[in-house]
């Protein structure tokens, strides 16, 4: 809109700023003034010169001080040499000198004023003109400016998401850090009942009389509540030594027994989805020293992790085979354990930073389960990897040495 | 089981474990007091009859073993069976170098705490017949005159009579008046049971 109007205004000023054009046009006014003046004066010579004098003083307004003194000039001429032979004049000749000089005066003095406030305008809308590109320059810069900023503002929304969501992430595990934490003391709070629960069933069969109606069934059942009490305590302390902090301990261990106690521990949350493990029997495995918690984990990581893809196939094909077996490998003796799973098996793409840290396939996940497992197996010398499975699902193998326990 | 005088003290600041144990304990026929904590226990007028004293590793205020501490600096050698809800291993170490006769696991079985109970209150029954002869053999020394203990001193020594009244420049007869009184006050049947009196006294000071 604006770019339009100054455009407008700037094709006068171009006309008129060729230097032939301003003394052309004054010359060609003065000119056809005279020449009409000359042919109103055969008519009638009363008619004063005035048109002459008009066009002087337009020429100084169109062409500026120059052209304007030109035209004085030669309307001057004109005038001295075209008006004084009248036939009708009177005057002295020393009269027709002052007059002619006092016309011509005034002429110079009004085509120099017109002049001058010509070339006053010409510089006023030069300034305008100018001041206009320089608000159309400033208005694009702005406008520059402005698209880069809504870039950084976009930029910085999308930055501000992720941050959302690592904050999230990190209250997530921050969470989870603190249950471990809790699990100490939420072992205590509950053994103490259970104790108190053991308590009071062994103190009431002491109580029972000897000639009780039915007491033989009394005394099963309350030495039954004493046990399960018992049994859930057992529970906790499993629990407990899961998420205690303490560092590693690597004591020699028999794996097919750490299998049965984490098999144990995941038994319900397995049966809550419809699971069932299978830990195949095999031959006796040589005892390896490890930290009996830290393989725990591993173990229950990788259950878990099965049970969790197992959730969108049919309840009948959610089973996790868990294989342990002696065996070699370059040479070395090793003990080997798959867990397989009959789930939705691991995407190709995903294969390749499935171990990484903070990668997860799971909308739920953190993706530190096999990381974590990963760098567990291997502070034992020994490996966990991704291995082919025929059918559907996924089977992992954790691969310990057996041999020379000091290096494990 | 022990149908006496024995007392079983429990210091427990968890209400349903100490009233269960204490529940428990006295189903299985023993005397039970049970406290809340180590400053009620304290403050207690206990009575002196053997006894076992049971406590929860972990309570607020003194905790059991700093209770145990105070105890061994006050001179009372109760002995202690403690409780823990965490199988706390250097804890264990540090509270049965200190004199405990068990450390508990909770939730204990019943077994192994009136077995630890049964066991602390035997040896406690004989270190309290030994407290009360001590206490006994006291009481009569300090029935005694200085003139008295002077002269039992000397006689359980070996010497004669009048070897005595030669040391303390008395004639024998006094003397003999005196050892006479000395075997009276403290109850001796023979010289050979007031030097082992002599030697009771003399180790506790």
């Amino acid at each position: 809109m604006s770019s339009t109007l100054g455009m407008r205004i700037r094709a006068t000023p171009s006309l008129r700023n060729s230097a032939s054009v301003r003394y052309a046009v004054p010359l060609v006014t003065v000119v056809g003034a005279a020449f009409v003046t000359t042919e109103l004066h055969a008519i009638n010579a009363h008619i004063p010169a005035s048109l002459v004098f008009c066009a002087a003083i337009f020429s100084g307004w169109f062409g500026g001080v120059g052209p304007g003194l030109v035209a004085a000039v030669i309307s001057s001429v004109f005038i001295l040499f075209n008006l004084i032979p009248s036939p009708y004049t009177v005057r002295s000749l020393s009269e027709e000198v002052i007059r002619v000089t006092i016309y011509s005066i005034a002429v110079f003095f009004v085509a120099w004023v017109s002049g001058r406030q010509r070339q006053t305008e010409e510089q006023l809308e030069q300034a305008r003109n100018k001041l206009e590109e320089t608000v159309q320059d400033r208005t694009a810069e702005l406008r520059r400016a402005n698209v880069e900023l809504q870039a950084e503002i976009s930029e910085r929304k999308v930055a501000e998401e992720s941050l959302q969501a690592m904050e999230a992430e990190l209250a997530h595990v921050s969470r989870l850090t603190m249950m471990g934490e809790l699990t100490a003391s939420i072992a205590h709070e509950v053994n103490q009942p259970l104790g108190a629960i053991m308590n009071y069933a062994n103190a009431c069969r002491r109580l029972l009389p000897a000639h009780l109606e039915n007491r033989d069934q009394i005394d099963l059942a309350l030495a039954s509540i004493a046990e399960d009490a018992e049994r859930a305590s057992n529970v906790i302390a499993r629990i407990r030594a899961l998420s205690k902090k303490k560092p590693p301990e690597k004591v020699p261990s028999d794996l097919r027994a750490l299998i049965d106690e984490v098999v144990a521990i995941a038994k319900y949350k397995m049966l809550g989805r419809g699971v069932s493990v299978r830990v195949e029997p095999g031959a006796a495995l040589p005892l390896l020293r490890v930290d009996r918690i830290q393989i725990q984990q591993v173990l229950l990581n990788l259950l878990i992790n099965g049970q969790e893809a197992m959730e969108a196939v049919p309840p009948k094909d959610r089973i996790i085979e868990i294989c342990a077996r002696a065996d070699r490998s370059e040479g070395k003796a090793v003990v080997i354990v798959t867990v397989r799973d009959h789930g939705t098996g691991v995407n190709p793409d995903d294969q390749a930073r499935l171990f990484e840290a903070f990668y997860s396939t799971k909308a739920e996940g953190i993706g530190l389960g096999l990381a974590i497992s990963r760098s567990i197996v291997e502070s034992h010398g020994g490996g966990l990897r991704l291995i082919p499975t025929e059918g559907a699902g996924a089977t992992f193998q954790v691969l310990f040495p057996a041999e020379d326990p000091a290096q494990a | 089981m022990n149908p006496d005088d024995a007392v079983v003290y429990v210091v427990d600041d968890d209400l349903s474990s100490r009233r269960s144990l204490e529940f428990l304990l006295r189903a299985s026929g023993l005397n039970v007091r049970a406290f809340a904590s180590a400053k009620e226990f304290l403050a207690f007028p206990r009575s002196d009859s053997p006894t076992c004293l049971i406590l929860d590793v972990r309570m607020p205020g003194l905790t059991g073993l700093e209770l145990q501490g105070e105890l061994t600096k006050a001179g009372l050698h109760f002995p202690i069976i403690f409780m823990t809800g965490h199988g706390d291993i250097p804890m264990s170490v540090q509270a049965m170098k200190a004199g405990a006769v068990e450390f508990l696991t909770k939730p204990y079985r019943q077994d192994d705490m009136l077995r630890a109970i049964t066991l602390a209150i035997a040896s406690d029954r004989v270190a309290h017949r030994e407290r009360l002869e001590m206490a006994e053999l006291e009481k009569r020394h300090a029935r005694l005159t200085p003139r008295e203990r002077e002269v039992m001193a000397s006689v359980v020594t070996g010497l004669l009579n009048k070897q005595v009244a030669a040391e303390l420049g008395a004639s024998e007869k006094t003397i003999k008046a005196h050892r006479a009184r000395v075997m009276q006050k403290m109850e001796a049947a023979s010289l050979a049971d007031l030097v082992r009196m002599s030697e009771k006294l003399g180790t506790k000071a």
